[in-house]
């Protein structure tokens, strides 16, 4: 286990620091920021004071290493739009944003855990098969679609749910419905699979052997080995929920990180764009962390191995 | 006449394949009496296993039994719900599977099935008696230290010593008959002979009747009171030990014996049956041995066999039984192997 | 080893998937996801050829019209009054090859790290699964985006930076090949192995990669259309005027409570495409049906 833990602390080291580096040029792509942020009419030379003062005419190296020493120290530039420190400004939003990001996970996995149990239990195969197809269906459609067939059901057709912003309780429904039903769709599935395959497993036939019941067969014998698979799994899925995430904050105009990037994008404001790479790169890595520490300790073979 | 404690007649299985649904079992029937060991032989394929299983209301979702009786102890399994069997299974009628580590939950620790298998019949035992009959179990089937061990998860134990674990497990309510099929195939060769004879002592001092499946004539020497014999999914021989090992009466039992090395062997060469087991899609007609058999003659390839009684204990199916008795006397090979539990050890 | 397998973190792992026969019961799917690309195909292919194909003449007088009211715009018109149904149609003709781009340049990708990884084994096996770890733990889709947005967005673009997302799955496979050709070469007699390398590699190697890349392409697809629309709706994808679906969705959102048409339509065209490919990839998986407890009695 001890092995298995070093490795994956090195590997996530090295994606902070490929991300990092990642961000740097990213920001250095976009040429000097003097242009932007001198009022207008100023000459040449106060741009290029701009630029001198916010250190961009240093050689590359350099700029590198005082990026790096800025990062470890906590600092990640001020923003060229709101003079304000541009990690403030994520971190704003980011509560928003694992509002929606949370509550879908736990929902939709949830859920997509208790159906899948129940199914296997009542080896209700008809049952079965029309979630999983209403997964698929669900699946086939982009997020931003999904959100956009929701708000014209629930708020232009039945008016019954607001489309946008988070002002009221209510506002959270859609964002997260649309969020939620992609991780149903996907862990339904998983959480099917990986008791299928317990089916054909040699010590689930021992239960029954032993006299267990089919109840008592899935919960002792298949549930802790559904379980582990679907764990590793999940590492990666949590990122492709953190996108999916900032598109439907998008469709939403929810305040979030999403909607905050989207603005940098579109402003050129680089340092709150780098900034808000970096808290999700570090998200994205704590909790792949976390994920693998989870399944090391509860998978008794790695545990003692 | 006793009763018999199992009686299988007619036992029809049949699987799911790409080319529809073929037998794996057909027709099987035979009886074990209290206090035996019988013997199922057969290669891979034979259907021996899924006969078993098929006692043990354990198939695949991908097989059924199509037709045929089960009865334990006068009761029919097949017509029992699964409540019902489920009282039965674990505890009168018990089973141990050829591989002890995919048999085990790799997750749980081993004491703490040990005690799950105890508790299914016995729901008035205490916390600190399950905990002690576990001991006992364990102790039973000789592994050492067990109240430390049992807390350790199966990957930690060695092969043979998952393989007593699952013995214990199978004589946790002291089972009238306990099935084992193949119980040292997937062991280390060093260790078979030990878990063989686990296996035997706990098996007698209990009295109950052991069903072992196994491919290994050898081991049949060794243990078996009876014998059958299967081919394809059908018996082609049954008789007592010494009924099949001194004057077998169908090509492939004599085939099966030749193929034991065994220290008496003359030849020095070993030898193996030519041919494989045919897939039961492709069974052939008339005999279903007969493209292996060196007696095969024409009527073989055109009529099969019937199930013949040559004596109160032994029948065999085949055209020629008779004449099988005359053409070993011209294979030495097969005089060394002789059923005397001891000496067959050596 | 089943979908979870494939999925799994275990970098570079082999996912195996066996070629299922069409029975009686599969083949209904068979037919509809057929039926499905086939409306797609229709549309992309065949509207261009038609009379009154035109993508782009803008009419403010027939501004958002639903479909089925005028004939000359059987499907309708957007706030230009340009004809959706041609919209739709060139739209589609950019996405598939965009999704076709795309997909070639992640199996080139993939098959060639793949196999140079399973065949020299060792440090550079490593290598490159590390890389695969790394991008994989990143949060490669936002990078892409904040990439769009210093370069400034562009069709060509966006095909590199997908193109470099989705190897992993194509590297796995041709992975695994490698390695058993690696295998093989040491198993071989030298006499036979002219004619029996290549016999083997056709006979029993073969069989079992064209089906797993055929699976991997098809979660490929889906993934690739998916990502791209996205990145058309937010703008950093293919540029206006060029009509892309996820651009005609994003243009639509404004006009939801009028005209809901216009985010239907695409969508419906990007449904069929993904739903489509996954309904016709299902002949391949061995995730078949879902598996219930049989276990009798």
């Amino acid at each position: 286990m001890a092995r298995f833990l070093a490795r994956r602390a090195i590997q996530s080291v090295v994606t902070v620091v490929v991300v990092l580096t990642i961000a740097f040029f990213l920001v250095r792509l976009a040429g000097k920021p003097g242009a932007l942020l001198v009022p207008d009419g100023s000459t040449a030379a106060d741009i290029d004071k701009v630029n001198q003062a916010l250190g961009f005419n240093d050689p590359l190296p350099v700029q590198y290493t005082r990026f790096i020493h800025d990062v470890l120290g906590g600092t990640f530039g001020i923003s060229y739009r709101q003079a304000r420190p541009s990690m403030d400004i994520i971190m704003e939003r980011l509560p928003a944003t694992f509002e929606l990001a949370l509550l879908a996970f736990a929902i939709g996995v949830g859920l997509a855990f208790l159906a899948a149990f129940l199914l296997q239990i009542s080896r209700a195969k008809w049952a079965q098969v029309v979630l999983i197809w209403l997964g698929s269906l669900r699946q086939a459609i982009p997020d931003f679609l999904f959100a956009i067939l929701l708000v014209l059901v629930f708020s232009v057709s039945l008016a019954v749910l607001p489309s946008l912003g988070n002002a009221t309780p209510q506002s959270i429904v859609l964002p997260v419905a649309t969020l939620a039903t992609a991780q149903f769709a996907l862990y339904l599935r998983l959480f099917n699979a990986s008791f299928g395959e317990q089916l054909s497993q040699d010590y689930v036939r021992t239960g029954y052997a032993k006299g267990q019941s089919h109840a008592q067969v899935v919960v002792k014998q298949m549930l802790p080995n559904a379980l582990l698979p679907v764990l590793t799994v999940a590492g990666l899925n949590l990122g492709a929920l953190l996108g999916g995430t900032v598109i439907v904050e998008m469709v939403f105009t929810w305040p979030g990180l999403g909607q905050v990037m989207l603005n940098a994008v579109n402003t050129r404001d680089f340092p709150v764009v780098q900034a808000g790479l970096l808290v999700v790169a570090l998200i994205f890595i704590v909790v792949n962390l976390t994920v693998d520490l989870a399944y090391a300790v509860l998978d008794p073979r790695v545990r003692y191995s | 006449m006793t009763t018999p404690l199992l009686e299988v007649n007619n036992l029809v299985v049949e699987f799911d394949s790409s080319s529809g649904w073929v037998k794996a079992v057909d027709g099987v029937t035979f009886m074990v009496f209290p206090n035996e060991v019988f013997c199922i032989v057969g290669e891979s394929g034979s259907g021996k296993s899924v006969t078993m299983l098929a006692v043990m209301g354990l198939l695949p979702p991908n097989a059924r039994i199509t037709s045929g009786e089960i009865l334990f102890k006068g009761r029919d399994l097949r017509s029992m719900s699964t409540a019902e069997l489920n009282q039965i299974r674990g505890n009168d009628l018990a089973m141990v599977f050829q591989d002890p580590m995919t048999s085990l939950n790799p997750v749980r620790k081993v004491g703490s099935q040990l005690a799950e298998a105890v508790r299914i019949h016995r729901k008035d035992l205490t916390k600190e008696r399950v905990h002690k009959r576990v001991v006992e179990l364990l102790e039973d089937v000789g592994v050492k230290h067990a109240a430390e061990r049992m807390r350790s998860y199966p990957h930690q134990w060695s092969g043979g010593m998952r393989q007593r674990a699952m013995i214990a497990m199978a004589m946790a309510h002291s089972p009238s008959l306990l099935i084992a099929d193949e119980p040292t195939t997937a062991l280390d060769v060093t260790i078979q002979a030990q878990v063989m004879d686990v296996l035997s002592e706990v098996r007698s001092k209990s009295e109950a009747s052991m069903i072992m499946i196994t491919h290994d004539m050898g081991l049949v020497a060794q243990v078996a009171d009876r014998v059958i014999v299967m081919y394809a999914g059908r018996m082609v021989e049954s008789g007592t030990v010494f009924d099949v090992f001194d004057h077998p009466r169908h090509p492939y039992t004599v085939g099966l014996l030749a193929s034991v090395l065994n220290s008496r062997t003359t030849s020095d060469r070993a030898y193996a049956i030519p041919g494989s087991p045919p897939s039961p899609q492709n069974r052939p007609t008339g005999c279903t041995f007969n493209p292996r058999c060196t007696l095969a003659h024409d009527i073989c390839r055109t009529e099969e066999p019937l199930l013949v009684a040559l004596s109160p204990t032994q029948s065999s199916r085949c055209h020629f039984a008779d004449q099988v008795a005359d053409w070993i006397s011209s294979e030495e090979e097969l005089r060394g192997i002789e059923p005397r539990r001891e000496e067959a050890r050596a | 080893m089943t979908v979870i397998d494939a999925l799994e973190a275990g970098p570079l792992a082999e996912p195996v998937v066996t070629t299922r026969p069409i029975t009686r019961r599969r083949r209904p799917l068979f037919i509809v996801s057929l039926a499905m690309l086939g409306v797609v195909a229709a549309v992309v292919v065949v509207v261009p050829f038609l009379p009154g194909y035109d993508p782009y003449g803008q009419d403010l007088s027939k501004a958002l019209e639903f479909p089925f009211t005028d004939m000359r715009h059987i499907l309708g018109t957007d706030p230009l009054g340009r004809d959706s149904l041609s919209r739709l149609a060139i739209a589609g003709q950019i996405s598939l090859l965009i999704v076709i781009s795309v997909v070639a340049i992640n199996f080139v990708i993939g098959v060639t790290l793949g196999l140079t990884a399973g065949y020299f084994g060792g440090a550079v096996d490593n290598v490159i699964m590390g890389v695969a770890d790394v991008q994989l733990a990143m949060p490669f889709v936002l990078l892409l985006i904040a990439l769009a947005a210093v370069l400034g967005p562009s069709t060509a673009l966006m095909i590199i930076m997908l193109g470099i997302t989705f190897w992993v799955g194509y590297g796995r496979v041709a992975r695994g090949l490698a390695m058993t050709l690696r295998e093989r070469e040491f198993v071989l007699a030298p006499l036979t192995q002219g004619a029996g390398s290549v016999w083997i590699i056709r006979k029993h190697l073969l069989p079992s990669v064209l089906p797993n890349l055929a699976v991997i392409a098809s979660f490929d697809i889906g993934l690739v259309v998916i990502a791209q629309a996205s990145l058309d709706f937010l703008g950093l994808g293919v540029q206006p005027p060029t009509p892309s679906w996820g651009g005609m969705i994003s243009e639509g959102q404004k006009y939801m409570q009028i005209d809901p048409w216009l985010c239907l339509l695409p969508g419906f065209m990007m449904f069929l495409v993904i739903a489509g490919v996954q309904f016709l990839s299902q002949r391949f998986t061995s995730e078949g049906g879902p598996e219930v407890a049989r276990i009798g009695k």
